[in-house]
């Protein structure tokens, strides 16, 4: 189900309705920003932050 | 008419590239040279950084004064788009919404849906809800609930909320192409502030279904609703300015950007092709969710063959903009662990050099703060260690020698810099006057005193904005994430003891220095004024520019002529605000 609605109502449905979003999946591969062999910026940028790199 | 050619030509971008670098470049290297030749008698390690600082600054400088030149000369006017022959395309109006005011989202809804009504298109609005805690989520829902009942010949609006909220906007954003992207040919992203124009998405979507190699067409919002003294100044230079910088820029990015990541149109197949973005390894600021995804996203296009674009001449795109300076350096922050994030992105494999330059744009942009802050530094510390002028150094001299006077070297460089600054602005004034423009901002008279007003503003708070992006550059780079907090929206007035509690550190600082200046080297005390006074004044600054401000001055196009679509998101404001107080009643998601 495409929306999630956080509590389920507890009496009788009085409020309207929220329309369920087309269903039509599409794929969307992770793209690839950080090279397998880091580059001289990559190296350099590694050891500037370490910590965080 | 139907035009499926670029409307920024390869060529001429190229040779506008070439002649800002050519500029900024120059302007850096004579900067530098002037000052090498003016170097003072201290230590000369004081004199070398302080060559090195000017060079980077001056050229950022340069290269924001180049792109208002670039920006002067008009583009051609904007192509009329005849409506597909065949059936229109599917198109989504995403608008993502995080603990946003529901009443005001509702109302924007509602106005663009009878714009686009009215405009004869039939798109999709999909409300993407990342708020949380279950009584805010309830909340949204009642408030937009009369939104979901279908009404004959009007848009269908749809809303989800996510339970599991990665990646902030960008994660919202791909949850919704990963479950229903396939069912639209393309999406109009806005932000929870943007408003559009029935025709300007109509005109968007032709634009796209003529041009096939299209994949991302950025306009440029126009900021609306500014009531505080910033708030308008700063209105005001996003209507009057960023006019004649946006065509700059557009000519410079050519087919390479810029995204701003609202009040777009993108083509689903290439957004699902290209912008899925990975996590990065490590934790934040530098690792994990990539904030500033936007700049990102275009590179990632640019990079699977497909055309961004930013065309300044669609106009009926808005947005609101910080009401005061707190709020501002606040969302100034979020911006700079974005860039600076970027750092790690510089090599990514297949990016347009372009793509890598705008990243470094972006990174400098922060950084040129500290330099400027390391320039007055080094200043101080050179005026500290200077030498005391040797008139007789040779032993039984006649004649007294005099220090060389480097005051002619000072002054070019005082001109060449205050000029970067200024002459843009001028010329950007020439320009409104002599096209016309002006007329949208109450006139020429009133745009002089706009722009004086708005350049005296803007220098005062300089030192300040100084501080606060010093601070966000040094946190960033000690490893110190500050999150991505909700824009708190509509927040106005300060009082002075608020601004105290926020600034209270750049009072401080700015007495300290001033305080040192008196006893270390009063001789440059004077020197030190236009700094440490706006930075001692911070907290009364900010109070004081965040008070409601009338249409004397700083007055925008959008005053004088409401647009219409804004004009009905503020009825359709005011009803909402009737039904504030509504019951809680509980919705139900259709199977």
């Amino acid at each position: 189900m495409d929306q999630r609605v956080t509590q389920e109502p507890a009496g009788p449905v009085t409020g309207p309705s929220i329309p369920a979003m087309p269903n039509a999946p599409l794929d969307m591969p992770r793209q690839c920003l950080e090279q397998a062999r880091p580059s001289l910026i990559g190296l350099l940028m590694a050891q500037l932050f370490h910590k965080n790199a | 008419m139907r035009d499926a050619a670029p409307y920024l030509r390869p060529g001429a971008t190229r040779r506008c590239r070439i002649a800002a670098l050519t500029f900024a470049a120059f302007c850096a290297v004579a900067a530098a040279a002037t000052l090498a030749r003016a170097g003072t008698d201290s230590v000369l390690v004081w004199d070398a950084l302080r060559v090195v600082f000017i060079l980077l600054t001056t050229a950022w400088l340069a290269w924001g004064a180049a792109q208002a030149f670039l920006g002067l000369r008009r583009l051609p006017p904007l192509p009329r788009m005849d409506p597909p022959d065949c059936a229109p395309p599917p198109v989504a109006i995403l608008i993502p919404i995080c603990n946003e005011d529901p009443a005001a989202v509702r109302a924007r809804v509602q106005a663009m849906r009878a714009s686009v009504r009215a405009a004869g298109i039939s798109p999709d609005f999909i409300i993407l809800s990342d708020t949380s805690g279950e009584a805010a989520v309830v909340r949204e829902q009642v408030m937009l609930s009369p939104l979901f009942d279908a009404r004959p010949g009007f848009p269908a609006v749809y809303y989800r909320n996510r339970t599991e909220r990665y990646g902030r906007k960008a994660g919202n954003i791909e949850d919704f192409i990963r479950r229903s992207g396939g069912a639209y040919e393309h999406v109009v992203i806005l932000d929870a502030d943007s408003l559009m124009e029935g025709e300007t998405i109509a005109h968007m979507i032709a634009r796209m279904e003529a041009d096939p190699g299209l994949g991302l067409l950025q306009t440029l919002p126009r900021i609306t609703g500014a009531s505080s003294i910033f708030g308008r100044a700063m209105q005001f230079a996003a209507g009057f300015h960023s006019a004649v910088f946006s065509r700059g820029l557009a000519r410079l990015q050519g087919a390479t950007g810029p995204f701003w990541g609202h009040n777009a149109i993108v083509r689903v197949r290439a957004l699902s092709q290209c912008c899925g973005l990975p996590e990065l390894q490590g934790p934040p600021p530098f690792g994990g969710t990539i904030l500033s995804h936007d700049y990102v996203e275009a590179a990632l296009l640019a990079r699977g063959g497909w055309r961004v674009e930013m065309d300044p001449r669609i106009g009926g795109s808005y947005e609101e903009g910080p009401e005061n300076l707190l709020a501002f350096a606040r969302r100034d922050r979020r911006w700079c662990q974005g860039n600076l994030q970027h750092m790690r992105l510089l090599g990514a494999p297949g990016l347009k050099p372009w793509s890598r330059f705008v990243f470094v744009q972006g990174i400098v942009s922060y950084l040129v703060a500290l330099a400027w802050a390391a320039f007055l530094v080094v200043s101080f510390l050179a005026a500290m260690t200077a030498a005391q002028p040797d008139y007789f150094p040779e032993a039984r001299q006649l004649f007294p020698v005099f220090p060389d006077d480097r005051t002619h070297q000072i002054a070019a460089l005082v001109i060449g810099i205050g000029g970067l600054l200024l002459l843009p602005k001028l010329l950007i004034l020439g320009e409104a006057v002599v096209t016309g423009r002006a007329g949208g901002h109450g006139g020429a008279l009133r745009s002089a005193f706009s722009v004086l007003a708005e350049t005296a503003m803007t220098a005062l708070i300089a030192p300040v904005m100084l501080m606060f992006q010093c601070r966000a550059v040094i946190e960033v780079l000690a490893g110190q994430d500050g999150g991505w907090p909700a824009t708190a929206r509509g927040e106005g007035r300060l009082s002075l003891a608020q601004a105290w509690r926020a600034t209270r550190w750049i009072s401080l600082t700015g007495a300290g220095a001033l305080i040192s200046m008196r006893w270390v080297a009063p001789d440059l005390l004077l020197w030190l004024l236009p700094v440490a006074l706006p930075m001692i004044a911070a907290p009364v600054l900010i109070a004081a520019t965040s008070r409601p401000w009338g249409r004397g001055l700083f007055v925008v196009p959008e005053e004088i002529a409401t647009p219409p679509v804004v004009a009905a998101y503020r009825e359709a404001r005011h009803d909402a605000a009737r039904d504030h107080e509504v019951s809680d009643v509980p919705l139900v998601p259709q199977a």
